[in-house]
């Protein structure tokens, strides 16, 4: 990871942003921040010079440009044009705003006429539809519709009102003045054709207004009786509807004439939203900009190449890590084999690896599995995770968990062959290895050298963390460093052969030696301070130091015994899994009939995957997290997320 | 007899909020207060409006505010209750909530009709609950009424409203406001059906008796204000009533003068609502709620295992709100306390 910075002149700001967001290589920092810890280092050469002195006057950089315009008519050609885009490649990206515009307002000019054509068509056709519904309550009638116009004494109309309503007429009809036919009605609304005389018009409208009634509106301005007028809004429909098709037609023969332009422009508008993203890292002066990022190892000769459309009008600085102020921290590029990838997820639920920590996702994806088939293993229930997380992975798309589950499925498959279980019955394979419930003081005694295994191989991880940050105190004399593992192991070795009374050193001997250790981790501060001849030898008050460090020494017996005893638990779940099973087979037992047996055993199955499952997978991570994590991994770094397109 | 395991426990909490109602005492003392801030200081301090008032200071609330703090905290126990029950029952409380959007709505059209800003609309609007079905905060932001009507169209409201909003300028809110309440009933009746038998006839009581006060005080005012034909009357009433049918309705409508109409009136069991006629309109509106309130004290009393004592809590604490607010107005204009007790309900 390299600390780069990049100056130039205020003109050529908008191209660079460009190329930078189109290498995709760089993880911006704010430039201003930078410049505040006099970290902005420049050359002092001539070719800086002018830079250098317009530094005083430097401010953060604030957009100017309203590409409101822009955006506006990139969503009207949204809404005429939903598809996706084709790719488009960076070279004929439009990187200039007023040329982009232009394009866009040619592109638009093209589809604004079809565009206007379709709507009007659309419009026309819902017309005519309401038309024809409206008519078709009418269609019995012989009349044409001129001589039901040329009434000198009544008038027609049709009126749609609330089912309940409709009653309301019902019930008073004789005292209302007209004659009124309901053929049509539904589940809500009734259709009522009205026959009154003109001089009562006033009062139908009152009336049927307090209906809450709605006026149907008729195609008046057509000729011949309502049949006739239905079937020529039959045939204007066909012809609104080949209209419609034509200008659809004509929408979309332009839009393959220019989609290529389309896919260009919109995606050039991405590239101008994030380079605005961009530049709001940016400080500048009133002539020159300042740009700050990291951009990983791997991805600077793309980096370069991108910048080498400047040539020289721009400086590029670099800096590796250990030259850039202690405070700030570079960020962590991830990447894992995609054996362990889905394991990523679990552990960045407890911290992003910082730069110079080993990423724990091998480690962790490996033990977690190991201790999951221990306290998981059956063959039947082992597939159906296998399967579940294959179905997530590739139906759901749901990457991590799926790959998760599915890799636990196999771990739980392996151990289901060793303890030769399937779905809980233990009489359809031999074991390969060891019956769980046969054997209980072997798993527990297992479980426990396990656990010291997983903490010896922590500690390691603890040791090389420690020689990659150069912390001598807590890495040599921590409980976590060289003297820590030295105990640790002693611890073991003096228990083992305590318990099987193996002969070895003399206790008095033992014990010196741990005195010795537990000695140096209290003292571990001035003792490292003093091989690294550093001055003063406490960085604290002396006497919190030792108060700190005498608990320090309780606290690290403690937890050394219970950590390790902590991981007795896997022998325990593996027991816990039988178990369960015994006591529905039990009922199963009980039951005494086929079917009923039968239920009880599927049921038995179901609620140990869910259940147990469950809780295995909490438990195992809780050992990870607390037991192991806790030793060697702080976890507090941040993602390496390089500026550049949407993947 | 009902069913106790449905009731049992909501009967019981509502006891435990009936307690919470005022007594005639407490009444009494509000009415025999000086002035406005004394009664609102008696209400805060001395009965169990406490907890609903104790974080406001009393110079701060005027009238209008009290009632809105007051109804805010009635929709907040309306929406409690609501928990009680599940399935069509807990449907049952949102349907019965529409009757408050509605009021809500109204007041809506009609501000965006006259031009009123939004702060004032804000203070308006009094039942934003979990239980509402529009976006408020559209509503309250539309231009006009137009916009109102777009914003309303995803809504079961649009259907019967959509077509008379574009004549608004013509005719005014008077269609609109009937139309909802026409929603209103019609959800009501609509969803009654999906209750039990006991707890349907209940309901169809209680709206049905609700239903007859509101159609004789219609067909009252149609008569005596509003120049208005008797099939217009007619058609602006509401059909399901307890004691009137549409016979009933019909010679109402018809009858030729007001002399007719309260003779007609006499003979029903509302006879000593509306008298003879000759009643202040307020005295009817008053002797309406005394009505209502009578007959959901008799049902508070019997206590059975269904519908009946919610909907009588509901009411009741509703009665109590209008009561209050009467009270608190009849103070911050000056009125003198037995003028006051002419405006509350009597029956204790």
């Amino acid at each position: 990871m390299t600390m780069v910075n990049v100056v130039g002149s205020m003109d050529i700001l908008e191209d660079v942003a460009e190329y930078v967001v189109l290498s995709n290589s760089l993880h911006p920092v704010n430039a201003i921040d930078e410049i505040g810890r006099s970290d902005f280092n420049l050359s002092v050469t001539e070719n800086n010079l002018d830079a250098l002195i317009d530094f005083n006057h430097v401010r953060p950089y604030v957009n100017k440009t309203d590409y409101s315009q822009i955006k506006m008519k990139i969503k009207k050609l949204d809404e005429i044009i939903e598809k996706d885009d084709e790719k488009v490649r960076d070279d004929e990206l439009i990187l200039d705003s007023s040329k982009l515009e232009e394009k866009l307002d040619f592109i638009i000019k093209k589809f604004e006429k079809a565009n206007k054509d379709l709507s009007f068509y659309r419009t026309k056709k819902e017309k005519l539809e309401e038309y024809k519904e409206n008519i078709s309550y009418i269609k019995d009638i012989d009349l044409t519709i001129e001589d039901l116009k040329n009434l000198k004494n009544f008038y027609i109309r049709v009126f749609r009102l609330p089912k309940s309503n409709y009653l309301k007429i019902k019930s008073n009809y004789e005292n209302i003045p007209a004659i009124i036919i309901s053929d049509y009605k539904d589940r809500e609304f009734q259709v009522a054709v009205v026959f009154a005389p003109k001089i009562m018009e006033g009062e139908i409208e009152k009336l049927f207004k307090s209906l809450n009634a709605k006026k149907l509106i008729l195609p008046i301005d057509y000729t011949g009786t309502p049949k006739d007028i239905s079937e020529g809004i039959d045939n204007e429909l066909i012809n609104v509807n080949a209209d419609i098709k034509d200008s659809e037609k004509a929408l979309e023969d332009i839009y393959t004439q220019y989609k290529r332009d389309i896919a260009i422009i919109r995606r050039s508008f991405q590239l101008k939203q994030k380079s605005l993203h961009l530049k709001e890292y940016v400080a500048h002066t009133r002539e020159f900009f300042y740009l700050c990022g990291w951009v990983a190892e791997s991805m600077m000769d793309r980096f370069k190449e991108k910048m080498s459309y400047f040539d020289s009008k721009i400086v590029i600085i670099e800096r590796s890590p250990d030259r850039v102020h202690d405070d700030i921290e570079p960020p962590t590029k991830l990447k894992n084999n995609p054996a362990v990838k889905p394991f990523e997820s679990m552990v960045y639920m407890y911290g992003v690896p910082s730069y110079t920590e080993t990423d724990p996702t091998c480690f962790f994806a490996i033990s977690y599995m190991i201790m999951f088939g221990l306290m998981f293993g059956d063959v039947g229930q082992g597939l159906v995770f296998l399967l579940a997380g294959l179905y997530l992975k590739y139906k759901k798309n749901n990457y991590n968990f799926g790959g998760i589950l599915a890799r636990l499925g196999i771990s739980s498959t392996i151990f289901g062959f060793l303890y030769g279980s399937v779905f809980g019955f233990e009489d359809v394979i031999d074991p390969l290895l060891i019956r769980p419930m046969e054997n209980i003081k072997e798993m527990l005694i297992f479980a426990i050298i396990l656990g010291c295994g997983f903490l010896i191989i922590g500690f390691i991880y603890s040791l090389i963390n420690n020689a990659k940050k150069g912390d001598l105190e807590n890495g040599l004399f921590g409980k976590n460093g060289l003297v820590g593992l030295v105990f640790y192991i002693s611890l073991l070795v003096f228990a083992y052969t305590k318990i099987n009374n193996v002969k070895s050193l003399n206790t008095n001997t033992w014990v010196i030696l741990f005195v010795v250790l537990l000695a140096l981790m209290v003292f571990k501060q001035p003792i490292a301070n003093i091989i690294l001849k550093k001055r003063p030898l406490y960085n604290e008050d002396k006497s919190d130091y030792y108060i700190e460090g005498g608990f320090g020494v309780i606290e690290t017996l403690l937890s050394m015994f219970s950590n390790t005893i902590s991981f007795i638990r896997v022998g325990a779940f593996a027991l816990n899994h039988v178990g369960l099973f015994i006591a529905f087979a039990s009922m199963a037992q009980m039951i005494n009939n086929g079917f009923g047996s039968a239920f009880m055993y599927v049921l038995g199955n179901i609620i140990i995957i869910g259940l147990e499952g469950l809780i295995v997978f909490i438990q195992g991570l809780r050992l990870e997290y607390y037991e192991l994590f806790s030793k060697y991994y702080e976890g507090s770094g941040f993602e390496f997320n390089p500026i550049g397109f949407e993947k | 007899m009902g069913s106790i395991a449905k009731y049992a426990a909501v009967n019981t909490k509502i006891k435990a909020l009936e307690g919470k109602f005022l007594s005639s005492d407490q009444y009494n003392k509000i009415i025999e207060t000086k002035d406005y801030s004394e009664a609102v200081n008696y209400l805060k301090e001395e009965t169990p409006y406490y907890d609903v008032l104790k974080e406001y200071d009393i110079e701060d609330i005027h009238r209008i505010q009290l009632e809105h703090i007051l109804k805010e905290n009635y929709i907040k126990n309306f929406y409690k209750l609501s928990h009680y029950f599940s399935g069509n029952y807990k449907k049952l409380f949102s349907i019965l909530f529409i009757r408050f959007e509605v009021e809500d709505l109204k007041n809506i059209f009609r501000a965006k009709y006259l031009g009123k800003s939004k702060e004032e609309l804000e203070s308006l609007i009094t039942y934003r609950s979990p239980l509402s079905n529009v976006d408020y905060d559209k509503l309250i932001e539309a231009k006009d009424v137009y916009e109102v009507g777009e914003y309303l169209k995803d809504t079961k409201y649009y259907k019967y409203l959509g077509h008379i909003i574009e004549g608004i300028k013509e005719e005014g809110l008077f269609r609109i406001e009937t139309a909802l309440d026409f929603i209103h009933f019609n959800s009501i009746k609509k969803f009654i059906n999906n209750l039990n038998n006991e707890d349907k006839e209940l309901m169809n009581k209680f709206l049905g008796v609700y239903n007859d006060l509101l159609n004789i005080q219609w067909i009252f005012r149609g008569k005596k204000y509003y120049t208005m034909s008797p099939e217009e009357l007619l058609n602006y009433t509401v059909y399901n009533g307890y004691k009137l049918n549409i016979n009933s309705l019909k010679e109402l409508c018809y009858s030729k003068d007001m002399e007719e109409f309260s003779k007609l009136v006499s003979k029903t069991s509302y006879s000593e609502v509306f008298e003879d006629g000759k009643k202040d309109e307020y005295l009817i509106q008053r002797d309406i709620h005394n009505y209502l309130k009578k007959m959901y004290l008799q049902y508070q009393k019997k206590n059975e295992n269904n519908i009946s004592v919610a909907i009588a809590y509901l009411e009741l604490a509703l009665l109590e709100i209008t009561d209050i607010v009467s009270i608190i107005e009849s103070k911050r204009y000056s009125i003198s306390s037995e003028e006051t007790l002419k405006y509350v309900t009597t029956i204790n």
